[in-house]
């Protein structure tokens, strides 16, 4: 089903949070990369499990913790099935990206030695950036930052010289979609080019799971993370897929109730996946959350949303490019999910400021991305448009309206 | 240079009239915006770390002096909006006495409305430059 403006308006009939003005104007939510809107099926299904089901999970023998049990079990197959995992054993919840990736980092501080290689891209968000350069300064590992080309994709022939050049390498972890430009990269052959140094690979694919092809077998990545809020979700739940084999060399990093299997005054034994990785209560109402937003994306069609997104990011790409003075950043093969721009004598948090008092949220600032925007970009900061599917053609032309209207305002004052 | 005739709260009340009667919010941005533009600009050599005061997400840089116990302040900031209100300071404050300063309660960004759409970090580092400006007024005076 193709997703047209007056389909887009009923399924806005889902998110109350949209029809709402901000400064005497309509809300235009164009900030989906930090975080999207949850549609009320999902808020009902979380208020529906506090309502008649919750319990803690995975102890009691009653018939609550039984079925609260249940209900995170079939979130984490739904979760299996949405990125078509082998087994769910090899889904763990957690707190969100972020927390996935630190959690295979420090898993992996005991077999990373001295003189070993972390590789990781240019375009990362700091999440999957800081933890691998803290990783190799806990281990002695060499720290390498794969470049960018002239369009700003990763340059895949600097790739390969870093692996070649690599003694050992421990780790790659790169993502799927940037954060700032949108620039996507092709995963798969990535995956593939890493997987002939025998080194596995993280995919951070934050950015790229509401829109983009998420399939771990195709990509055949050996970690995959992301974040349930950024896909209609509630906040505070991610997951971490983990190939199984891959999986299993990991030691748990976090220790406590739920991952142990047998504890004596001598020792302890863990769980099996997936359970060892979920030390303590999980976040199950999140989990159900995620659950019932993954139900919500397949009934709108992720093949229609992809479609929806790419549409509405490349028309607000040409209509940007009207802008006198606006630099897009970065001009990648393939864009998806976001876009950043700068103009050369304004600030994005005067910029923001001021749109907000149109109504439209967009991001300013350095997008957790500073190796990205300080170094290879030279800018201090940026301003961030992220579409979602439930945004209109028509709330692109209010926002563009309104760069033209607050933009020369900004301009002459700054003169 | 100076507004020594009228006191802390006069301007203040002045400031807060002009930006109420303008009403909607991008009116009211742009009439700060004419204060942002109206601000010299420091030059690079004041421009130092030693300047800056810590704590604010935009960059804001203050010189402060205090001469026959008037306060003497020059401001500049990497952001339109913050150089606006800095302007808006230097009209208020320039030329007080550093007792009047160290002790003002500085009311005309809440009552005009200014801080109500700015976000919590611009809150604070506004906040923190106002707290700088009063902290060495207070040592000023302490110093007489």
């Amino acid at each position: 089903m193709k997703l047209n403006e007056g389909i887009v308006e009923g399924l806005r009939g889902d998110f109350p949070i949209l029809s709402q003005e901000i400064n005497g104007h309509p809300l235009v939510y164009l900030d989906n990369g930090a975080t999207t809107q949850v549609p009320d099926p999902v808020l009902r299904a979380i208020t529906r499990h506090y309502r008649t089901d919750n319990a803690n999970v995975h102890r009691g023998i009653h018939t609550l913790s039984e079925r609260s049990t249940a209900s995170l079990e079939r979130a984490r197959e739904k979760v299996r099935a949405f990125v078509n995992a082998e087994s769910s054993d090899e889904i763990v919840f957690t707190k969100g990206t972020t927390d996935s990736i630190n959690i295979v980092a420090r898993a992996l501080e005991e077999s990373v030695k001295a003189g070993d290689t972390v590789v990781v891209s240019a375009m990362e968000h700091h999440a999957n950036f800081v933890p691998w350069q803290q990783l190799c300064m806990h281990t002695g590992a060499h720290f390498a930052v794969a470049p960018l080309d002239e369009r700003g994709d990763v340059d895949r022939c600097e790739l390969k010289r870093l692996l070649e050049q690599a003694k050992h390498v421990a780790i790659v972890a790169i993502a799927h979609v940037s954060n700032v430009t949108g620039a996507v990269n092709p995963a798969a052959d990535i995956v593939r080019l890493v997987h002939a140094y025998d080194s596995p690979i993280l995919i951070d694919a934050a950015q790229s799971v509401r829109h983009e092809e998420v399939d771990v077998r195709a990509l055949d990545c050996d970690f995959l993370c992301f974040s349930g809020h950024k896909m209609l979700g509630p906040t505070g739940i991610g997951v971490l897929y983990g190939k199984r084999g891959e999986f299993e060399k990991l030691r748990p990093v976090e220790y406590g109730g739920e991952m142990v299997d047998v504890v004596t005054t001598q020792a302890t034994t863990f769980e099996k996946l997936p359970l060892r990785f979920e030390a303590g209560t999980p976040n199950y109402t999140g989990a159900i959350g995620l659950g019932a937003a993954i139900d919500y994306l397949e009934g709108v069609g992720r093949e229609a949303i992809r479609e929806r997104e790419h549409a509405l990011l490349a028309y607000t790409e040409k209509r940007l490019n009207e802008i006198e003075g606006l630099t897009l950043l970065g001009a990648p093969k393939r864009r998806g999910g976001c876009l950043s721009f700068a103009f050369d004598s304004i600030h994005p948090f005067d910029l923001a400021t001021l749109m907000d008092t149109q109504g439209i949220a967009l991001r300013s600032g350095n997008q957790c991305a500073q190796p990205l925007l300080h170094e290879v970009y030279q800018v201090q900061n940026v301003t961030r448009l992220t579409p979602a599917f439930y945004n209109t053609f028509e709330e692109i032309d209010l926002c563009i309206a309104a760069v033209k209207r607050v933009a020369p305002l900004l301009a002459t004052a700054s003169r | 240079m100076g507004n020594v005739q009228k006191s802390i709260a006069e301007l203040q009340d002045k400031i807060v009239d002009d930006f109420l009667a303008i009403g909607d919010p991008l009116s009211q941005y742009e009439y700060l915006l004419e204060f942002a533009a109206s601000l010299p600009k420091l030059d690079a050599q004041n421009k130092i770390d030693e300047n800056l005061v810590e704590g604010c997400q935009s960059r804001v840089w203050l010189i402060l002096e205090c001469k026959n116990d008037r306060l003497s302040l020059t401001a500049d900031s990497d952001t339109l909006i913050v150089r606006g209100i800095l302007n808006l300071l230097i009209e208020i404050l320039d030329g007080q006495s550093c007792s009047e300063v160290a002790a003002a309660d500085l009311y005309f960004l809440r009552e005009a409305n200014l801080m109500m759409t700015f976000n919590e970090a611009r809150r604070k580092g506004i906040g923190s430059a106002i707290a700088s400006i009063k902290a060495y007024a207070a040592s000023q005076t302490n110093l007489g």
